[in-house]
């Protein structure tokens, strides 16, 4: 049908067979067709509004902010769109549970012949869709509401192993001063300290399940190196932005600690200024990370045995590799470096 | 001819100006804060070069309102967003916090209703001011990547204004591409050219 020549004939009962809600107001907002399903809706009957205004039960009809994007329609102008968001209140409607029920509307320009259009409402009850996305929405928020706590709990609980786990290095320094065996423990005390950083990171970090590798390494070192040497170490940490689990973080912390901690006891060079890297890299085909660990000490003995020493610290290392599920390999020297494979752990 | 020149260019950012206020107009009937729209850069673009013009446009997902046109001139006017921008421009009109979550149906609804108020004006503006009539389909909302929306573009000529909107301290920027065929092209040109002459 050409828009041209369709007038529209107020004795259609087309409308009635439609699901949507229509009705049709002329220029003076006079009602001229109100179909069965705007009948429903209101509970208006059609005989009781046709010829009547639509401002005498619809009062936001008579506001600017609907009657200014009503102008164009009487023109022929562009469809006009109200959505419910914006629009909660004008076509007042009630559902059968006396809720108030949530329409789309869209009013388009009806030709009426020598050059004069009607304003025709198309209204789509969303009122099922809208209770569902108020659902969603309330149980997205108990939802997130629930994971905060959550978050806060663990947070708390990271916080109370870290003031723990110093309560206890507390303890046992007071027994180190008292038993005068400073050089046997103090790396107890440097492992307890890899392990009361990590819980400081869970409970103040942005994330609870992992730790940002660079930051705890530098972290790590700092401590060591201030604690343990009056001596300038000059560190070289070369991480990428990288993120690992718990786990992973605790046993390359307690490796990097024991290789640290050896560095300053046994390899510092007497020679030059003693260097410290720390080196991580990763193979994107296989998702394997390599930890290199190196100093530019003296070289290890010719006849030191990796696979035969017993030496606590290598047994500390071999040891924290096998919980890594990872390899380790020492190149003896110059300049020693412990090399570590490992997948990280899945979070 | 699939260019303009930069009179006409200067005309046409004019009259979306101008199209651009009366739709602030009627949003700022909506709100208690004060809206304002800018459309500060308006070019013409070919369906070849308009791919140029999105960042990552075969991963980010944009959303737009679509209202297709016929009579004097037939094509499409669009306003589009990135849907992250389009869910924080509704949220900013409507007074809530919820942009970080789903784009849902009301907020669609509420977005295509922004999006039919900036086009009428718009448009409306280029029909009274060129005397071009013009008939509108009604407002169609789409989501998806723009590469997926250029793929169904041929043969057009795109006229792409950005539009910057300032709603309290927060300034969304999105932009409203009318596609055109080249006759119509052709037409608007002239349209332009005859309102140029105008005394």
């Amino acid at each position: 049908m050409n828009e041209e020549t369709y007038i529209f004939r107020q004795d259609d009962h087309l409308f009635d067979y439609l699901s949507l809600g229509v009705f049709i107001i002329d220029r003076n907002y006079t009602v001229r067709v109100w179909n069965r399903r705007i009948e429903e809706w209101t509970g208006i009957p059609s005989d009781k509004i046709r010829g009547h205004t639509i401002t005498d039960l619809f009062p936001k009809f008579s506001e600017d902010r609907i009657r200014k994007r009503l102008e164009g329609i009487f023109s022929g102008g562009p469809p006009v769109m109200f959505s419910p968001e914006l629009h909660p209140d004008v076509f007042l409607a009630k559902t059968r549970g006396n809720r108030k029920r949530v329409q789309k509307t869209i009013v388009t320009a009806l030709p009426n012949g020598n050059n004069e259009y009607l304003a025709l409402f198309s209204l789509e009850d969303i009122t099922e869709v809208s209770n569902r996305i108020v659902e969603y929405r309330s149980m997205r928020d108990q939802a997130l509401k629930a994971l905060e706590e959550k978050e806060f709990l663990i947070r708390e609980v990271h916080h109370r192993v870290k003031n723990n786990l110093a309560l206890v290095q507390s303890l046992i320094s007071l027994k180190i001063s008292q038993l005068g065996l400073y050089d046997e423990f103090d790396n107890l005390l440097h492992q307890i300290d890899a392990i009361v950083l990590l819980h400081e990171k869970l409970y103040r970090g942005d994330n609870i399940t992992m730790i940002d590798f660079r930051v705890y390494t530098e972290e790590l070192l700092e401590t060591i190196f201030s604690t343990l040497t009056g001596q300038e170490i000059c560190s070289s940490i070369r991480i990428p932005d990288v993120h690992f689990p718990i786990k992973t973080t605790l046993y390359l912390g307690l490796i990097m600690n024991e290789a640290a901690t050896n560095f300053l006891k046994y390899g510092m060079p007497s020679d030059r200024a003693p260097e410290f890297r720390i080196l991580v890299t990763l193979d994107e085909a296989t998702g394997e990370y390599t930890l290199r660990i190196g100093n530019n000490g003296p070289s290890f003995p010719e006849d030191f045995s990796w696979e035969e020493t017993e030496t606590l610290g290598i047994q500390v290392l071999k040891a924290m590799t096998f919980q890594l599920n990872g390899t380790i390999s020492l190149h003896k020297g110059p300049d020693p470096e412990y090399t570590i494979t490992f997948l990280p752990e899945t979070e | 001819m699939r260019t303009m020149t930069d009179i006409q260019l200067d005309v046409i950012r004019e009259l979306f100006t101008l199209g651009a206020g009366r739709a602030a107009d009627v949003l700022n009937t909506y709100l208690d804060s004060h809206i304002q729209l800018k459309i500060p850069l308006v070019k013409i673009l070919s369906s070849e070069s308009v791919k140029g013009e999105f960042e990552h446009l075969e991963v980010e997902h944009y959303s737009s309102v679509e209202m297709g046109f016929s009579q004097s001139l037939q094509g499409t006017a669009e306003l589009v967003f990135l849907t992250e921008s389009a869910s924080l421009l509704v949220e900013a009109i409507t007074g809530s916090d919820d942009y970080r979550f789903h784009f849902d149906e009301i907020k669609i609804a509420t977005f295509s209703e922004i999006g039919n108020i900036i086009i009428n004006a718009v448009m409306g503006t280029v029909m009274n001011e060129l005397n071009l009539p013009l008939t509108f389909s009604i407002p169609n909302f789409y989501d998806g990547t723009i590469g997926e929306r250029i793929e169904s573009i041929s043969d057009s000529v795109i006229l792409k204004a950005q539009i910057d909107f300032s709603v309290e301290k927060l300034n969304i920027t999105g932009n409203i591409l009318f596609l055109f065929n080249v006759v119509s092209f052709s037409v608007l040109l002239s349209a332009i050219d005859v309102y140029i002459k105008q005394p």
